[in-house]
């Protein structure tokens, strides 16, 4: 897929809904998309909860289809936030209509293998019909996010 | 006699500004070593977490290895089954 290198996010038609210290979290209500982008190195479980909490109230609020989580800035992840935003989240997302998720990770082959050892697992903990019609892809950035 | 009360009320005064000074620098010491703490224990997860990528990366190579050592023994094995089976 062609990216157009200058588009921004708001071009995409997002408009920033918030940001916290680790994140800027992005809406575009027209689509039904979410796009939370991650601006640090590593983000302490208490903080990615209340993050994410927040981002509940919006997907719920607004009939979110499609979440897209960029971790470009990640060189870290905290297993325990990972399962709880793996499995409980998208759980409880999926009964809102949350079913897409789109997910671009640093161009780093470690972490995206590290990232990989740890996902295999999880999956198998949705219950079958979750594992059925949830949507979880990779993408290298939001404009190919948002078109697929 | 009367310079006295007024040197008395300007050492109190200068022990009230002492004391309030006295206060400010707890509260901002309190303050500085709760943020310190605060990082203190962000590092620490994050070095756990750091730890357990580790780990994980470590015990997916040596299943991996384990998986490479029962390839190679299988083709050896027949590798000698055929070598017997053919003569």
């Amino acid at each position: 897929m062609e990216l157009l290198e200058n588009t921004s996010i708001e071009d995409l038609g997002f408009k920033k809904n918030f940001s916290v210290e680790h994140a800027d979290v992005f809406l575009n209500k027209d689509k039904g998309i979410i796009t939370c982008v991650l601006l640090t190195d590593y983000v302490p479980i208490v903080d990615f909860r209340e993050l994410f909490n927040r981002i509940s109230v919006l997907v719920v609020n607004n009939s979110i289809k499609k979440f897209i989580f960029d971790k470009r800035s990640l060189r870290t992840f905290h297993q325990p936030s990972m399962e709880w935003y793996f499995i409980e989240w998208k759980t409880e997302m999926y009964k809102h209509g949350l079913k897409i998720h789109r997910k671009i990770l640093p161009d780093l082959p470690w972490f995206a293998k590290a990232v990989e050892i740890v996902r295999k697992p999880l999956i198998e903990k949705f219950s079958p019909e979750i594992k059925a019609n949830i949507d979880i892809g990779y993408r290298n950035s939001i404009e190919e996010a948002v078109k697929s | 006699m009367s310079g006295t009360p007024q040197s008395f009320m300007i050492f109190k005064e200068e022990l009230r500004k002492a004391e309030v000074e006295k206060k400010r620098l707890e509260a901002l010491y309190e303050s500085k070593l709760k943020s310190l703490s605060l990082q203190v224990s962000i590092l620490k997860e994050k070095m756990g977490a750091q730890e357990e990528m580790m780990k994980s990366a470590l015990e997916y190579a040596i299943k991996l290895e384990k998986e490479l050592e029962n390839v190679k023994e299988h083709v050896n094995n027949d590798l000698i089954k055929n070598s017997s089976g053919y003569h």
